[in-house]
This record gives structure tokens, sequence and C-alpha cells, in this order.
């Protein structure tokens, strides 16, 4: 199977006069990438660009050699939803077998792949009960399923962690890692900073007010914003001691001094671990750990958005 | 999977949806109260008419002014727009379905819906009106079980031009039953009472069932009155076969909203 | 511990009188229409047939008097005479406005509400189902109202201020409360009908075809009834034809086709109560918040 690339380029879009996206330039792999922004940035947009569901008011979207638009783009494709919308009466299973059907399966193999994949996300004792009874996870589940039942090259998530238990998020993002370690093309969105860290093994894109502030890895983005000092945590038993170290250091711009700990700035990371690792390792026995303070997406986000 | 199955498989799935709404029970339910009354005061209305009179007149303004219109229309809106507007559409158009073939399936299956409607309606009402043999008729003239087919042949082509108006709609208008009122009451009712010759005539449904009807029964009495309209005016003889025009009026407006359908960007409507 | 003891205080006002809590309701529900540009344009649609009558009137200016025959030849559209003012109204000229405006706002106002789940939030202020439903009508009824009295009032102003002396107005004055009255009887009638059987809907769609059952298909049933029978005040079963008559008979006008006021009376008393007490049913606060 070889890899499908979910490509934007300089991709805008307006709703009337209303900008949505501006210019927006990414390429997406195979693996899990993760799509993060405020409300209203434009990030299901994005995925509904990607979807076929809109056209891109100016530059191209394309879903392996085709726009998504076209038939055989959207062959690819497997779209989860962001709305709480279903044929209600239906049950569970009948309405992902429909919905892999309308994929291109037989009646039976989509029953039986409906009955597997609603199994794997931990469905399997209520999908033949009707929608219309289902908790919102359960409801989140069966999107879910209707989007993974055919092992689309291309998966499209849009606020997939909603509304779900903490075992169901752990089923879901096992399931949706395992498909982008398979080689598939995964983008997700979510408000769930912490956990799309973990997921998105490909890279976080970051959007805001419709334009795409940064893509890579989280502690590449990190590395980027040379204006930020990054912050790091010491523990100590002697924090005076330490301090007194601490300032010493060319690479170490601030020291803050708490009870059993020191807060340092800095601005030369990789400079200021080479220093603080000498000083752990030096006789003194300073240092008894160190914590990195900023380097999750939840302050990158920050940083880039404020 | 290709258009032709596309159609089909939709308009399984759309037909089964519309029966599973309320509205269509209730259609049947308001149907065969109408016939029980229709029987009840059977008496009566036999006295003042002769049979194919009120056969043509009951089932003329009630199911083929009003029925298959309304109905047919409002299946059409829903099947197309109710899915846009609970927004489950997104679930048909990411998957590599050809847009114009859903259209295709949901039209014919709101066109089924309502053509079934309207037969069961006026064999219902036939029999209502039949069932006592014992009643006597003016002039001894009985309801004819030979109007039935005029009736049947003009409610499927009229259920199936009406139904791609409601399909054409809901894919084209924000507001498509607005917009569905104004066709009927406002634009058929002022065509309606334009001159015979008039070509705009043709834009409207409800021209063409009332040819096939005056045809097919050669009316009289109340009923050659109510067919004509206030304005009394004989169709046209010159004008397009009905059937034929019934036919090209659906393809029409079936292959403008299958253009319409494919070309929205409905999730566009929505705020982000 | 207790946190609960921190000082939370109640916030201190005087609460409004339960009849000023229903005019929010009513006046949103008069606003709604006007919140879309659609909307907008319906509404200024929906005074076409008067505002042809007014067209008329200001070309006519001075026929009248000119011309003494022009009563005869064109008595529907002499000033003088109510039906000059009724016409755009009762009549299927008027039908048109009517059914779009009570389809689009009345026949919605409350089954938009239930399929939004707003009824649940209503429940929990201090507003009865009652005062809910007044303020849905009043507001519906004030928009019926602007279309159909206020339109035809203004109207006969014209009428009265491009005529080169009072005839106009002594010709008209007689019958002009009568009209106004019967006109805002019909407005609030029907604006009553609207939302009653917006009440009995789930969804604003069904809400509107039942209305269009209950007014078009009413009428041709009646219609149809008519005919069979040889009864024309069988006609009546439709709630517009009882409404319209009762107009008539306030502005002391007969019309060529005529059923008996008090029967008109009557059976518009009917179904108002039957719909009426069907949305009561329905209304009821463990019922709306439950489905």
């Amino acid at each position: 199977m070889s890899d499908v690339q979910l490509v934007f380029d300089a991709v805008s879009k307006w709703y009337g006069q209303v900008s949505a996206l501006t210019d927006v330039t990414l390429r997406c792999g195979p693996g899990v990438t993760g799509l993060v922004g405020r409300n209203g940035a434009g990030k299901s947009t994005l995925i509904k660009l990607a979807a076929g569901l809109l056209r891109p008011s100016t530059g191209t979207v394309l879903l392996g050699d085709a726009p998504p638009t076209r038939r055989a783009a959207r062959a690819l494709l497997g779209y989860c939803p962001d709305v709480d919308r279903f044929y209600e009466e239906m049950s569970g299973r009948a309405f992902v077998a429909w919905m892999l059907r309308l994929d291109g399966l037989s009646a039976r193999a989509a029953r039986e792949r409906a009955g597997e994949v609603l199994d794997q996300l931990g469905l399997g004792a209520a999908m033949h009960r009707r929608i219309a009874g289902y908790s919102k996870g359960m409801r989140q589940r069966v999107k879910l399923a209707q989007a993974l039942g055919k092992r689309p090259r291309v998966l499209l998530l849009d606020e997939p962690l909603t509304g779900l238990d903490p075992v169901a998020r752990h089923q879901v993002t096992d399931v949706v890692r395992q498909v982008g370690r398979e080689g598939a093309c995964v983008l997700v969105s979510s408000h769930v900073l912490h956990e799309l860290e973990n997921l998105a093994d490909a890279g976080i894109a970051l959007v805001h007010q419709g334009r795409l502030l940064a893509h890579g890895g989280v502690a590449e983005l990190r590395a980027q914003l040379s204006e930020r000092p990054h912050r790091l945590r010491l523990r100590t038993t002697r924090p005076r001691a330490l301090a007194a170290r601490l300032v010493e250091l060319d690479s170490v711009a601030r020291v803050a001094i708490g009870a059993r700990d020191v807060e340092v700035e800095t601005r030369a990371v990789a400079g200021a671990f080479a220093d603080l690792t000498r000083l752990g390792a030096s006789g003194e026995r300073l240092i008894d750990e160190l914590l990195p303070l900023d380097d999750d997406l939840e302050a990158v986000f920050g940083y880039l958005v404020s | 999977m290709n258009p032709a199955l596309t159609a089909l498989v939709l308009a399984r799935q759309t037909t089964v949806r519309l029966l599973r709404a309320r509205m269509p029970w209730l259609l049947l339910l308001g149907a065969i109260a109408g016939a029980v009354l229709v029987a009840l005061i059977g008496r009566h209305i036999a006295r003042h008419n002769r049979g194919d009179v009120a056969l043509g007149v009951i089932t003329w303004l009630t199911y083929m002014q009003f029925v298959l219109p309304f109905c047919a229309l409002w299946f059409g809106v829903q099947a197309v727009q109710g899915d846009i507007e609970d927004r489950t559409s997104v679930y048909l158009f990411s998957r590599p379905l050809s847009r114009p073939a859903m259209l295709l399936g949901k039209w014919f299956a709101a066109a089924l819906v309502s053509a079934l409607l309207i037969l069961l309606g006026i064999g219902i009402l036939y029999v209502a009106l039949t069932w006592d043999r014992s009643r006597t008729w003016q002039l001894g003239v009985r309801p004819p079980a030979a109007m039935l087919p005029a009736f049947a042949h003009a409610g499927v082509l009229g259920a199936l031009a009406y139904a791609a108006l409601g399909a054409l709609f809901g894919a084209w208008f924000k507001r498509p039953l607005i917009m569905g009122l104004v066709f009927l009451v406002g634009w058929e009712g002022m065509m309606a009472n334009l001159p015979a010759h008039a070509s705009a005539r043709a834009l409207t449904v409800v021209d063409a069932v009332r040819r096939l009807l005056w045809q097919a029964h050669a009316p009289r009495d109340d009923y050659a009155e109510v067919l004509l309209g206030p304005m009394m005016v004989h169709p046209d003889p010159n004008a397009l076969d009905p059937s034929l025009a019934l036919l090209r009026f659906a393809v029409l407006a079936g292959a403008l909203a299958a253009w319409v359908y494919a070309r929205r960007e409905y999730d566009a409507r929505v705020a982000e | 511990m207790a946190i609960f003891e921190r000082g939370y205080r109640d916030l201190a006002y005087r609460p409004t009188a339960p009849f000023r809590r229903i005019w929010p309701i009513a006046r949103h529900e008069l606003a709604a229409i006007f919140r879309i540009r659609f909307g907008t344009v319906i509404f200024i649609v929906c005074l076409a047939p008067t505002i042809g009558s007014l067209i008329f009137l200001l070309a006519s200016a001075g026929i009248w008097e000119t011309e003494p025959r022009m009563r005869e030849r064109m008595a529907g559209f002499d000033p003088s005479l109510p039906s000059f003012f009724l016409r755009p109204i009762t009549s299927a000229l008027g039908f048109l406005p009517f059914l779009v405006l009570t389809t689009l706002v009345s026949a919605r106002a409350i089954a938009k509400d239930r399929a939004a789940g707003a009824l649940e939030i209503y429940w929990t202020r201090a507003i009865t189902p009652l005062g809910y439903f007044v303020g849905k009508v009043l507001g519906s009824f004030l928009l019926l109202a602007t279309v159909f009295v206020v339109a035809p009032f203004v109207l006969w102003l014209t009428s009265v201020l491009i005529a080169p002396d009072w005839g106009q107005f002594e010709a008209t004055i007689g019958f002009l409360p009568g009209m106004l009255l019967g006109l805002t009887v019909h407005a609030a009638a029907m604006a009553a009908l609207a939302v009653g059987v917006s009440a009995l809907a789930s969804t604003p769609n069904m809400a509107s075809i039942a209305w269009l059952f209950v007014v078009v298909g009413t009428g041709f049933v009646g219609q149809v009834l008519r005919r069979m029978l040889a009864e024309p005040w069988v006609a009546l079963i439709s709630p517009w034809s009882a409404a319209a008559r009762v107009v008539d008979w306030f502005a002391g006008w007969t019309p060529v086709v005529s059923y008996p006021p008090a029967a008109a009376g009557v059976a518009l008393a009917a179904a108002l109560a039957a719909v009426l007490g069907l949305a009561a049913r329905r209304l009821r606060v463990l019922e709306a918040v439950a489905t």
C-alpha cells in the first residue's frame, strides 16, 4: 500500500465576506497529525476542505493525486464529523453497515465489518440498540466507527475525543494511533491538547485566526520559539546554594527560589542542559530532579497564540 | 459505487426514512377519516350528484389539487433537505458517491411515497363511495371505475413532477417550504387563470394534470366547473400532450435539482 | 469546613409582574421575521395587495367624483365601500400573504422552540406555559395586525386625505370602526390558531405543513362538501372562510357568496377551542420537557 498524502497548497476560504482560512500550506503524510486551534480558528473548515465538503476559494487541496471533491479521491477517505447527528432510528451496527455499503462493501461484508469495528471501539454489546438511546460517548464511537470501518487511507477526525470518558478515550486513541502507525494519513483536531500531544506522532499543525501558525513536532516547535525563554524546575534540598551556583552560569537568564526548588529561565536551552548536567554530576549533589516546565503542547499553543 | 447503484440504494433508504416519519401515516389516517365521512354522508351526496361528478369533484379538489401537490412537494423537500438540515448529509457527501445519483434516488423515493399515498387514498375514496350498492345516484349514474386509471395516471406523473420540484427547492433554497407555498398558491394559482393558449401554463404542473383529466374524463356539471377553475377557460387542444408535458417538467426540474445539489457547498451555511 | 457560609448572596431585585414577563416573548416573536433579510423581503411582499390598492387609489384620485358611472362599473374598486379595504385582506388576493406570513412565523413559533430544546429553558424561568403561549400569540398577532389591520387603516386614511372634500370620510366613517374591529378579531383568531397548531407539532416543518392542512386543506374539503351537499354554509369548516365572514359582518358588508355570520362565529370559535384545548395539553410542563 503506497502512502497517500493530504496536501493544502496556499488554500484560502471565505464564507461571503468572512475569511475562515488564509493562505494555508500544509502537507500531511503517514501517521497522526494533530490540528489545534481555538474555537473559530478554522480547524473544521480545514477538515471539511479535506473531506471535499467545501471547495477552497483559492489554492488547491489534494487527497493523493486528486482534489477531494472528486469521487475517486473520496474513496480514500474516512471522515468523522464534529456534529452529533445520526439516523436516530437505526441501530449502531445498521448505521455503520449502511455507511460501509455506501463505501462500496457488499451487504454481508459491511455487516461483518461494522460489527468488528464497533467491537474494537468497545460498543460490541450495544451495537444492536437504536442510536437514539445511546449516550454521548457511544454516539461518538459510532461516528468514529463509520469513518474507520473501511480502513481509509486518509482519516479525518474532527474533535473525536469530545464527550468520551477516560476509558473510552484511551480505547479510541489506541485505535487511531494504530491506524497512523500502519501508514494511514490521519488528521485529528482536538481541544484536549495533552492527549493530542501523545497521539500526534507526525506533528502538530497550529491554526489561529484562519492562518497556519506552525507545523512540526512539539519539541521542534518549542525550540523554534527562541524569543520565549524556556523554563525549568530543579528540585533540591538546598535551594539557596543551588541558586548561587546557577547565577554564575552564562546560559541561565533568571532564577527564582522556592522552598524546595529553583525555577530557571534560559534562552540557550542546549547550553543550559549541558551546564545543569555538569552541575548535577558534580560532587555537591545540588540537583535531585530536573523538570522542563513549558515544552508541552499547551505551553507552545499558549505562546503562539498569545 | 456506480451511480445507478447509488441511486437505487439511496432511493431505498430514503423510502424507508420517509415511511418511518409520521407524515405518511397521518395522511393515510386523514384519507381513511375522509372516506368514513364520505361513506356516512354518501346518501346525501348521491341525492344531489351523479356518481361520475361526485367522484370527479372530490378527487380533483382534495387529492389532485391539494394532497398531491402539497405532499409530493413536501416529500421532495424532506428527502433532499432533511439530511442537509439535520446535517447527516456529511456522512453521504464525504463518501465516494455521485451527488446527482444521490438526488435521483431521493427524488424517486419521494415520488414513490407520494404516488402510493395518492393511489391508496383514491382507492379508499372509491370504495367509500361505492360500497353501498343500494344507494340511488342522481340519474342512476354510479361512480364509474373507468375513471380511476386516469386519476392514477395523473397521480403518478404529478407526483413525479411535484417531487422533482420539491427536490429542486430543497437543494436550492434555505426555506424551501415557503418557496413551495409561493409556487403552489401564488404561481400555479395565477398561471391557471391565464388564457388557455398562454405558454406560461407549461411552467405549472396543475395545468397538465387538469388537461390530462379533461381529455380522459370529458367532465360535466360541477366536475367540469371545478376542473376549469374560476376563469372557466377550456384547455388548449393544441398544447403538448399532458403526459409528455408532465414528464418534461419532471425531467427538467430533476436535472436542475441534480445540478444544484452537485455544486452546492451545504456546509458553508454552518458557521464553525 | 463550611465553605457554603462564605457569603453567597441572592441578587437583590424586585420581580416584575407576571404580565410584564410576557412582553419580551411577544417582542421577540414580532421581531423574528425581521432578523433575516429574507423575512423582511417576505413581509414587504405581503403588503403588496394593500400597496396595489394604494397605487390604484392614488392613480384614480378624482375619477370617482367626475365620472359617476365609475361607481356602477367598478363597484369592487370603489373606495367608499368596505369591499375596497377588505379585498386585499379577505379575498383570494390576500390569502397568499396571510398564508406565507402565518406559515413562516406563527405556525413555527412554538415548534421551533420545542425542536431547539428551548422550552426546557422557558419552563425553568418565572413564566407559566400560559404566559409563554400568550406572549407568542401576542407577538404573532402584532405582526399580522401590521399587515391586516394597520395597512387597511393607512389605506383608508389616504383615501380620506386625497379626497377633495369630506365626502369620502362621511361615506366610510360609518363602517370603519366595525371593519377595523373585525380585522383585529380576524388577526387575533388566526394568530391564536396558528400558534396553537405550532404547539402541537414537534418540528417547525411539521407545524408548517399541519397549518397548511388546517387552512388550505379545510378550504378544499369545505368546497367539496358545499358542492356535494348543495349546502353553502358547510364551507365554514375552513377557519379562514369563517374568519373572513366574521370580518364582513363586522364591516356591515354582504359578499356575493355569503354564509350566516352566527354560523361563521360558531365555526371559528369551535376551531379555536379545539386547537387551543389540544395545545394546552401539549404545553404542560412535564410533557414538554419529557418529549
